[in-house]
C-alpha cells in the first residue's frame, strides 16, 4: 500500500491539507476527483516529490520510478515531438508510444507548432516512455477528442499504478478504478 | 540581376556614399594633415599591411582581445550563475558589478598600469568591460527560466540533461546577443587601453605614435583596420553560433 500520512500543505494563508491521510493501492488505476482548487494537483505533486509538505510523509513509493503527465504539456517547444519523448527514453520506445497515440505524422514537427491536444498526447507519451511503474496524470484528457481519449485511456491502463486526476464524470467512466479518492 | 550581385550592391552602395562624402570633405578642408583623403588612407593602409610591424601590431591586439574577451565572458557567466543561484552571492557581489560598470575604462587602465605589465593592461581592461555585460544578461536569463519546465525536468532528466536541453537553449539567445555586443566594446577597450599603456606592439600603440608624429593618414588607416577586424570577427562569431544552433537542431 502507498500511504500518505499527516499531510499538511499551506500556500500563503490558504490551507490545502491539514493533517490529512490517504491510502492508495500498489497497482491499478486510482481516480482522484474533487472540485477545482481542492488540492488534487497538490496531492500529485506531493506524491511525485516535487512538493515538500509542511508535515507528513509518503511511504510505499521507495524504489519505484514515478512519472508525471502535467496538466499543461510542458514540452520543450524548440524540439520535435519525437525528441521530446526520446529525451527520457530510447528513440524506438518514443516512436512507438507516439504512434500508439496517433501522432505518427507529427513525429518530426516542432512541439511549438502542435495543437493543444497533440501536445497533451506528446506529454502523455513522454510520461509513459519514462516509466509505467507509477504514473501520475493530471487531467490527461483535456483537449482530446473522443478517439484520442480512447487511445489515451488504453495506454493509461498499461501502467502498473496510474493516479488519474479528472473532474469529468465521462472521463472517469473510461476506467474501472481500483480506488476512487474524492477530495 | 543575380541575387549575389544585388546583395553585393546593397552592401557596398552605402559604403560608397560615405567614401564619397569623405572625399568631398577632404577636398573642402584641403589639408591632409587635418583630414586625409580616402586615397591617402588606402595608401597608408597598404604601407601598414606591407610591413612586419603592421602585422605584429594587429596580431598583438587580436590576441589581447581574444584573451580579454574570453576571460570576461567566462567570468561574467560564472558570476551570473553564482548571483542567480545564491542570495548571499547576489548580496555580496552586486555592488561590485555596479562599481565595475560605472568606473571609466581609463581609470582601470591607469590603476592597473601601476602593478601590471603594460601588455596585459588591455587584456584586463577588456575583461573588465565584458564581465558586467555578460554577468547581468546571464543572471537575468537564469532568473527568467521557465519554472514549469524546471519542474518537469526534475522529474524526467538528469542534472546534465537539464542543463544541456532545458537551461542552455533558454538562456543561449539572450546571452549570445549580449556577447556579440560585448565584442565591439572589447575592441574599443583594448585599443583605448593600448593607447594609455603603450605596450611594445599593438594597434593602440601605433595610433598613439601616428597622432604624435601627425601621421593622420596612418591614424585613419589603423582606424579602418580596427573597424574591418571588428566586423569580420563579429560576423565569424555569429556564423559559428548559427552553425552550433543548426547542429543542435
Amino acid at each position: 500500500m502507498i500511504e500518505v500520512r499527516d499531510l499538511t500543505v499551506r500556500f500563503g494563508g490558504k490551507t490545502v491539507f491539514e493533517h490529512s491521510a490517504f491510502t492508495l493501492p500498489e497497482s491499478g488505476i486510482v481516480l482522484l476527483r474533487g472540485a477545482s482548487g481542492i488540492g488534487k494537483t497538490t496531492l500529485l505533486r506531493v506524491l511525485s516529490g516535487l512538493l515538500k509538505p509542511e508535515t507528513g510523509s509518503v511511504t510505499g513509493l521507495q524504489g519505484r520510478k514515478v512519472s508525471f503527465a502535467f496538466q499543461e504539456p510542458r514540452l520543450l517547444e524548440w524540439m520535435s515531438a519525437l525528441q521530446n519523448v526520446a529525451l527520457v527514453s530510447d528513440p524506438k520506445t518514443a516512436e512507438s508510444l507516439l504512434n500508439r497515440l496517433g501522432l505518427e505524422d507529427e513525429l518530426s514537427e516542432k512541439a511549438g507548432v502542435l495543437s493543444g491536444g497533440q501536445k497533451q498526447r506528446v506529454s502523455l507519451a513522454r510520461a509513459f516512455a519514462f516509466s509505467n511503474d507509477v504514473v501520475l496524470l493530471d487531467e490527461p484528457f483535456s483537449g482530446l477528442d473522443e478517439e484520442n481519449k480512447r487511445r489515451a485511456a488504453e495506454l493509461i491502463r498499461t501502467a502498473k499504478l496510474a493516479v488519474v486526476v479528472t473532474h469529468d464524470a465521462d472521463d472517469a467512466a473510461l476506467f474501472q478504478p481500483e480506488a476512487n479518492i474524492i477530495l | 540581376m543575380s541575387r549575389i550581385l544585388r546583395k553585393g550592391l546593397k552592401l557596398c552602395a552605402p559604403v560608397a556614399v560615405y567614401i564619397l562624402i569623405w572625399q568631398l570633405l577632404s577636398m573642402l578642408v584641403g589639408s591632409s594633415l587635418l583630414l586625409p583623403s580616402p586615397k591617402e588612407t588606402l595608401l597608408a593602409l597598404g604601407r601598414i599591411l606591407g610591413s612586419a610591424l603592421g602585422w605584429r601590431s594587429v596580431g598583438a591586439t587580436l590576441l589581447r582581445i581574444l584573451a580579454g574577451y574570453s576571460i570576461g565572458c567566462v567570468t561574467g557567466v560564472l558570476l551570473a550563475v553564482l548571483t542567480a543561484r545564491f542570495k548571499v552571492c547576489a548580496w555580496l557581489l552586486t555592488p561590485l558589478r555596479t562599481l565595475i560598470k560605472t568606473t571609466p575604462i581609463t581609470s582601470f587602465a591607469l590603476i592597473l598600469l601601476i602593478s601590471v605589465v603594460s601588455g596585459l593592461v588591455p587584456v584586463a581592461v577588456a575583461a573588465i568591460v565584458v564581465v558586467p555585460m555578460l554577468w547581468r544578461t546571464t543572471e537575468e536569463a537564469i532568473l527568467g527560466l521557465d519554472e514549469t519546465l524546471k519542474e518537469m525536468s526534475k522529474i524526467f532528466l538528469s542534472p546534465w540533461k537539464q542543463l544541456r536541453y532545458v537551461t542552455l537553449p533558454q538562456v543561449f539567445g539572450q546571452v549570445f546577443a549580449t556577447a556579440s555586443t560585448a565584442l565591439g566594446f572589447a575592441w574599443k577597450a583594448v585599443v583605448t587601453a593600448e593607447i594609455l599603456a603603450l605596450p611594445r606592439f599593438g594597434i593602440g600603440n601605433q595610433m598613439y605614435l601616428d597622432k604624435l608624429y601627425l601621421e593622420y593618414a596612418d591614424l585613419f588607416a589603423w582606424t579602418l583596420i580596427v573597424i574591418i577586424c571588428s566586423v569580420v570577427i563579429e560576423k565569424a562569431l555569429q556564423r559559428a553560433v548559427k552553425r552550433m544552433e543548426k547542429a543542435h537542431d
